[in-house]
């Protein structure tokens, strides 16, 4: 059969892979890990091996100097400001002479009922977008893989991609032109077909579905690419074989393409799932993305964490609970990642870390 | 006897003397630096140095003054120049909804109160609280903190009232409504004769800006806090609210809204009435009638705005419920390099009679002239900061924001500026029929510790709740809408908070 020798084409292409990198690519990793020149880990701690290692690769410690120092001030410097969560913070007294509360911000957020409506709704947006989106992306590239005529392919690809680049303001105003109750869609449904209006905007149900979909339109071409990416990537002699076994193009996309962009698709699908609990303009653009567009016939339904931290919060002037709320995000959000990245390393696909 | 060398050295300590002497009072007698935020973006005005407003108020009060206009989150501004020690002297105005934010500001020290020098140098700040007691409510231990911005020195229904247009009852032969049954009946009509898309308001906010007459028919304000049992309970919990909420509901039931409400701020809803899309809104009041009323005549000079008193639902009581005139509070920087004297001294200069009159018509014989006791404005007045668009109030951008939103009184010469006498009792009616019935709320400025922490959720609650009540399938899921509200306000914080403002306003009305 034409899928066993396909099969084993990728077998032998991957034992290929293996011994290659054992004597080249991965020889470097291995060189981080266990480097036969270098020395043991019991020795790194002697103050004269730093010092050999720092002498003889100074110039890559050099190299990697300023992003190390851009991460420690703007990555973990503005961790001091966690602590914020912490204490009763008044700008006027500063962090270090605020009244420490201990974990009342928190105590404060976890009673009040809004918040566990914003984690649902959180919860929800982001998982649905997760489970349209995701698989989403995967077919448009599959898709686009298979077109041959190159401008009709370029064009796609173009107009899939191009909303990536639009804000979420602009998204939004045009979205309001769009399915606004005086909108283009209800002028055609009211106008053309004698239909009721339809509350796009300001049904709880609907709207929900509109910021769903909304964002699968806005980064489905993005991750498109990202997979067209990974696929040109695929041994040319991995299709000629199988079409010479007699392959179809579905079968051919299943038993080659998939497989090889699968690293891709567990990394994304890694990076998506720390997403879920929407940590700010981080997470996809959920924040703009609902508050240039939500109003509070739809809050029940489409109020998410980050929104209520703005609203409640920062809104507010209240710091504390706003980097509370933020601080339980993250470790929330660190958990989901540790999690899948485990969750896929198990089913032997790559992890992040 | 002194020797020549020891002449020579008194009279060069003598010389030094004098001149640091004299320095010292010539710089006494210089003008003090006043930094002043102001969120107007007053394009209006050009150039701020070479402003002659702006020059009139700074020899009238001997201060050199520094207009700066800050764009964005106010508050987060303010507390960044707190955190930063380069608070300005005069904060612009903060708004009611960030009562809570000030309050801390001025318990953590960093405002001025009106106490000592301050006060003696802004006794027109202190006048107002004594006109109005009222403003005893936005005291902090007795203190006074807070300039409110005001348009008025009284109380006076201000939101929620409900616009209709006369045309339009003149053309169905109907007198203005005086009950909801009248007012409901005047919507159908306009959706009949094909002249209106439903009545509009600012729904994207929540329903509960548009309240006022109908929570005031059943004998409750829209807003603050009111006397029951033995107390004061917040105005949302109250049983008349219920009725109110479900004669707002059969409104939306009989199709009487505008579709497109939900997603209406007041700039659209205004736009949607005096556009003729809408043939009824509920708005603002004040000045806003005569702006209304202009724009109007722009887009059609048939149409004619008319202001319906509160109506009345036969439960025994109407109302719009009756506010301070006035919306938020300007405050002085309190920090080490401020100067709360020198800048007691401008806002004391805006609040007079005199700042008022020099920033709503300008400088006597270059902006304005008087013929036969008349001020005629002159054209200089439009080339020096002051607006001519319709819908502004008219006056300099140095009279918002910072003291007031421009005194009622020249906010209407400016709206009734070269009309008739048909336009002129025509207004006057309006702001009869808007004050003709109104409903009394108390602790609208109140803060207590717990209030000031769950008003925001409270808010929340309020708006989310309510607007489902209203849009609510039936009166039963409606009602027990209601119902669950009620509980998660208590369950919530509302119920401690309550229990709190109820001690702190005993104390201000025993």
């Amino acid at each position: 059969m034409w899928f066993s020798a396909v099969k084993a084409i990728v077998k032998e292409r991957e034992m290929e892979r293996v011994i290659k990198s054992g004597n080249s690519v991965a020889t470097s990793k291995r060189e981080l890990t266990q480097p036969s020149r270098r020395p043991a880990a019991g020795q790194l701690k002697d103050g004269s091996s730093w010092r050999r290692e720092l002498q003889k690769n100074w110039q890559l410690y050099a190299m990697a100097l300023p992003g190390i120092l851009v991460l420690l001030i703007f990555g973990y410097g503005p961790m001091f400001g966690l602590s914020i969560a912490f204490v009763d913070y008044s700008p006027a007294r500063g962090i270090m002479h605020s009244e420490w509360v201990g974990l009342e911000w928190f105590r404060r957020a976890f009673s009040n009922p809004m918040f566990w409506t914003a984690v649902r709704n959180t919860l929800t947006i982001k998982g649905l977008q997760t489970l349209i989106g995701f698989p989403s992306a995967i077919i448009l590239a599959l898709l686009l893989n298979e077109v041959r005529i190159r401008w009709f392919k370029k064009m796609v690809q173009t107009a899939t991609f191009l909303p990536y680049f639009v804000s979420w303001v602009i998204i939004s105003s045009m979205f309001r032109n769009i399915l606004g109750s005086s909108g283009v869609v209800n002028q055609i449904l009211v106008n053309v077909f004698a239909l009721k209006p339809v509350n796009f905007l300001t049904d709880p149900a609907i709207f929900r579905w509109v910021v769903v979909l909304q964002d699968t339109w806005k980064w489905c071409g993005y991750f498109a690419v990202l997979y067209l990416a990974a696929m040109t990537t695929i041994d040319p002699a991995l299709y000629e074989a199988a079409e010479i076994d007699g392959a179809s193009r579905w079968q051919q996309t299943w038993h080659i393409t998939i497989p090889s962009i699968k690293p891709m698709m567990s990394t994304i699908l890694i990076i998506l799932v720390g997403f879920l609990i929407d940590t700010g303009s981080g997470g996809g653009g959920t924040f703009e993305q609902i508050y240039t567009m939500y109003n509070v016939s739809v809050y029940a339904a489409a109020d998410i964490i980050s929104t209520f931290t703005y609203r409640l919060g920062l809104g507010q002037s209240r710091y504390s609970l706003a980097t509370a709320v933020g601080l339980f995000q993250s470790v929330i959000a660190f958990g989901l990642v540790a999690c899948a990245n485990r969750i896929m390393k198990r089913l032997g696909q790559e992890g992040l870390f | 006897m002194l020797t020549r060398k020891q002449l020579q050295f008194v009279f060069v300590v003598l010389a030094l003397s004098a001149m640091i002497l004299a320095g010292t009072a010539f710089a006494k007698q210089g003008p003090d630096k006043v930094v002043i935020w102001t969120t107007n973006p007053s394009e209006t005005v050009a150039d701020w140095d070479k402003d002659p407003i702006l020059k009139e108020v700074e020899k009238a009060t001997n201060t050199d003054i520094e207009v700066v206009v800050v764009s964005g989150t106010l508050t987060d501004q303010i507390n960044a120049a707190i955190a930063s020690g380069t608070l300005p002297d005069i904060i612009p105005v903060v708004g009611p909804d960030q009562y809570g934010v000030t309050r801390r500001w001025a318990t953590d020290g960093v405002l001025a109160a009106y106490e000592g020098d301050v006060a003696a140098a802004a006794p027109n700040v202190i006048k107002q609280y004594e006109m109005n007691p009222t403003l005893n409510e936005l005291k902090i231990d007795g203190k006074i903190y807070f300039q409110p911005v005001f348009w008025g020195h009284g109380d006076y229904p201000n939101g929620g009232l409900i616009h209709v247009r006369k045309d339009l009852l003149d053309k169905y032969g109907m007198t203005p409504p005086e009950t909801f049954g009248e007012y409901f009946n005047y919507l159908k009509t306009c959706k009949d004769n094909g002249d209106d898309m439903g009545v509009v308001f600012a729904g994207s906010g929540g329903v509960q800006g548009a309240l006022s007459a109908f929570v005031g028919a059943y004998g409750v304000p829209s807003a603050g806090w009111v006397k029951a049992n033995d107390g004061f309970e917040y105005w949302a919990l109250q049983p008349g609210v219920k009725q109110g909420l479900l004669k707002f509901r059969e409104m939306i039931a009989e199709g009487l809204v505008h579709p497109g409400v939900w997603e209406m701020n007041d700039d659209v809803a205004r736009t949607a009435f005096v556009s003729g899309t809408s043939c009824s809104a509920i708005f603002w009041g004040g000045g806003h009638i005569g702006r209304i009323q202009n724009d109007m005549e722009l887009v059609n000079p048939d149409f004619q705005e008319w202001l319906l008193p509160a109506l009345d639902a036969g439960a025994g009581s109407r109302g719009y419920t009756s506010e301070p005139m006035f919306w938020g509070t300007g405050q002085l920087g309190g920090m080490r390099h401020n100067n709360p004297v020198a800048a007691a001294r401008v806002i004391n200069f805006l609040v007079s009679e005199e700042g008022v009159k020099l920033t709503a018509v300008g400088v006597e014989g270059v902006h304005n002239t008087v013929k036969d006791g008349e001020i005629v404005m002159l054209d200089q007045r439009a080339k020096d900061g002051f607006p001519t668009e319709a819908g502004h109030t008219g006056a300099h951008p140095l009279a918002t924001h910072l003291v007031s939103w421009v005194p009622q009184e020249w906010q209407n010469w400016s709206l009734l500026y070269g009309k008739g006498k048909d336009y002129r009792d025509w207004f006057d009616q309006m702001w009869a029929n808007q004050g003709m019935y109104q409903m009394p709320t108390y602790g609208l400025l109140t803060m207590s510790p717990e209030w000031s922490y769950f008003q925001p959720t409270s808010n929340e609650l309020v708006a989310q709740a309510f607007t489902a009540i209203v849009k609510s399938g039936t009166e039963e899921e409606a009602l027990a809408l209601y119902d669950q509200f009620v509980k998660d306000w208590l369950a919530s914080g509302g119920a401690q908070a309550q229990a709190e403002m109820s001690q702190l306003l005993m104390k201000v009305y025993k």
